[in-house]
């Protein structure tokens, strides 16, 4: 069950374009392909029930990733298989399985009401009465579509556009559903109603989430699993917890003080192995495996009076940062 | 079947979005009936001894069914694939539990019947009292039908073929410009069949055009034998079948190198 994904490849021919006028025409008589790897010999499995978050850098091969998943594309080699569903071979069998976003794209009717984009799914998809008239409840109230149902698609604004998209992606009750970039161009209000939203959806129907997204917050707030890839290769698929532990699992606390409280502190916590820096703030940097948040702040507490406490884990981004980085400098994880 | 009915359905509704564009369209339609009628008119007048075999009457209503089939017959089916393929929007009609080349038919029927509405229906009354004095072969109404209907799937197929092409040359509109030239001239469209030099129409006999607009006109105007027009019908259900067998093979062709375009 779940999403089984095994060695998929697929590669591209380009035309590889020539500098200049003179290029061009010479392109135009014998033009020259280059062959793309998009991705290269990908596998993993993902569980029903759990969202989990692809990432990769621009280009990296997640979009084609999932149009193959999807089976919009067809892998040169390799299989994918959606509940045991062999992707490519029975198409109707897997559009009942499946719901897609794509946050660059819409599937509602530009210029009619979204209510009636969302009629023709469920006569599509044969969805019964009941279970439509359900969903469309549950959806409008979590994602607040009442305002804007009678409205055609090109009256929307974006954020209303992917709150629409979210809900005729889900119109059906897919066991699986897709989102590459669902959150791009989104503001911060309509983000967190659409996290809400794939949250309660995931809990209450066990829908299986990918999600691809270049904004670590979505993955941290939504995701139990991450999968990684660059250059159409895969380079890592876990917990999400693992991948901090394992390139963060760094605290920082802010402590607002004044700059005399902050030199007894200092001099204070010398003996630990604990990072200080004071500008504007205190700040405390130091490894959780080896201290908890609680122990470093426990006597200073009852010490100094601080106007202000923040305890932070270092974020994912820093984190994806930091891998990234180590790809592109030839490291590897 | 409610699923590709509602295809038709919403096909109706967008376009009906926009109401000013079908009075354009029938306005339009009627110029060119209208100038057409004076064209024939001018010419069978200053020249009365055309040798054509083939009377003014004839010719005139030739033209006017001709006409009249094109306020329905045209599509701009080929237009929509080309784009949908280009920007990669095809995407989510491909993920669906639908068979594509029908539900881009349902599409199409949307557009037609508006087209019947709004087009064809006026027009043909205006027809009705322009021409009260031209006959037509009332008795082969129904084999033009008929006809009519081969000739429609016909051009269906053809305008999917040319759309689908997109999947190889991304932006086909240059291939459309050429192609719809072509199709304007041999299918009947604008000057009849029955006047064209013999060696054209020689070469249009082997070619599909003449039996989406000229065949089933010829039926409802000309007294064709019967055993001509079972020959006719023949020939439409031999190269709708071909361009049903090529469209068929050229879609999985194209579905196996698509590239989705646009991120």
């Amino acid at each position: 069950m779940g999403i089984n994904v095994e060695h998929i490849s697929k590669s591209y021919h380009v035309v590889r374009r020539e500098k200049g006028l003179l290029g061009s025409v010479k392109q135009f008589f014998h033009p020259h392909y280059t062959i793309i790897n998009a991705v290269n010999d990908i596998s993993f499995n993902i569980e029903t029930g759990k969202i989990v978050g692809f990432i990769g850098e621009n280009g990296a091969g997640k979009s084609t990733t999932i149009k193959m998943m999807v089976g919009i594309l067809t892998p040169d080699r390799g299989t994918i298989r959606i509940n045991d569903e062999m992707v490519g071979v029975n198409k109707k069998k897997i559009a009942y399985q499946i719901g897609v976003v794509f946050g660059q794209r819409t599937q509602l009717w530009w210029d009619i009401p979204i209510i009636e984009s969302f009629r023709l799914f469920k006569d599509m998809y044969r969805i019964p009465d009941q279970e439509y008239k359900e969903n469309l409840d549950i959806f409008q109230e979590i994602l607040g579509l009442n305002e804007f149902m009678n409205q055609p698609t090109r009256h929307l604004s974006l954020g209303q556009r992917m709150r629409a998209d979210l809900c005729a992606a889900l119109l059906h009750n897919p066991s699986v559903l897709f989102l590459d970039e669902p959150t791009i161009g989104i503001d911060v209000a309509t983000k967190e109603k659409m996290r809400n939203f794939i949250r309660e959806i995931n809990r209450r129907k066990l829908t299986t989430v990918l999600l691809t997204t270049h904004d670590m917050k979505d993955i941290e707030e939504l995701s139990d699993e991450l999968i990684v890839i660059d250059r159409g290769g895969l380079i890592y698929q876990g917990n999400l917890q693992n991948l901090k532990t394992r390139y963060g699992g760094m605290s920082t606390i802010t402590l607002k003080c004044c700059p005399e409280t902050a030199g007894e502190i200092q001099k204070s916590v010398s003996s630990k192995e604990i990072n200080c820096r004071y500008d504007d703030a205190l700040y405390l940097v130091f490894d959780k495996k080896k201290y908890s948040a609680q122990e470093v702040l426990r006597d200073m507490v009852n010490q100094f009076t601080f106007s202000d406490i923040q305890v932070e884990d270092s974020c994912l981004e820093d984190i994806v940062k930091k891998i990234y980085y180590e790809i592109d400098n030839g490291g590897c994880i | 079947m409610r699923g590709y009915l509602n295809y038709t359905k919403i096909s109706m509704e967008s376009i009906l979005a926009y109401p000013f564009n079908q009075w354009m369209k029938f306005f339009s339609k009627v110029l060119f009936l209208v100038m057409q009628v004076c064209l024939w008119n001018a010419l069978y007048q200053s020249n009365g001894q055309i040798s054509t075999g083939h009377g003014f009457n004839e010719t005139m209503s030739y033209v006017i069914v001709v006409n009249i089939v094109n306020t329905f017959m045209e599509s701009n089916i080929t237009a929509w694939l080309n784009n949908e393929i280009r920007t990669g929007d095809i995407v989510f009609d491909l993920m669906r539990p639908l068979n594509f080349a029908c539900m881009t038919f349902c599409k199409q029927m949307g557009e037609t019947l508006l087209n019947v509405i709004f087009q064809t229906l006026p027009l043909l009354l205006i027809s009705l009292l322009l021409g009260k004095n031209i006959a037509f072969c009332n008795s082969r109404l129904g084999l033009f039908l008929i006809s009519i209907a081969l000739g429609y799937i016909i051009n269906f197929l053809y305008s999917y073929l040319v759309g689908i092409m997109a999947f190889w040359l991304i932006v086909t509109w240059p291939l459309n410009m050429l192609l719809s030239a072509v199709y304007k001239l041999l299918s009947g469209m604008w000057i009849p069949v029955f006047l064209f030099p013999e060696f054209l129409k020689s070469i249009n006999n082997y070619l599909p055009f003449r039996y989406i607009y000229a065949v089933p006109a010829m039926i409802f105007t000309q007294y064709l034998s019967y055993e001509q027009i079972a020959n006719e019908l023949t020939a439409q259900c031999l190269w709708a079948g071909i361009f049903f067998v090529t469209a068929a093979g050229v879609w999985y062709l194209g579905r196996k190198r698509m590239v989705v375009q646009g991120g």
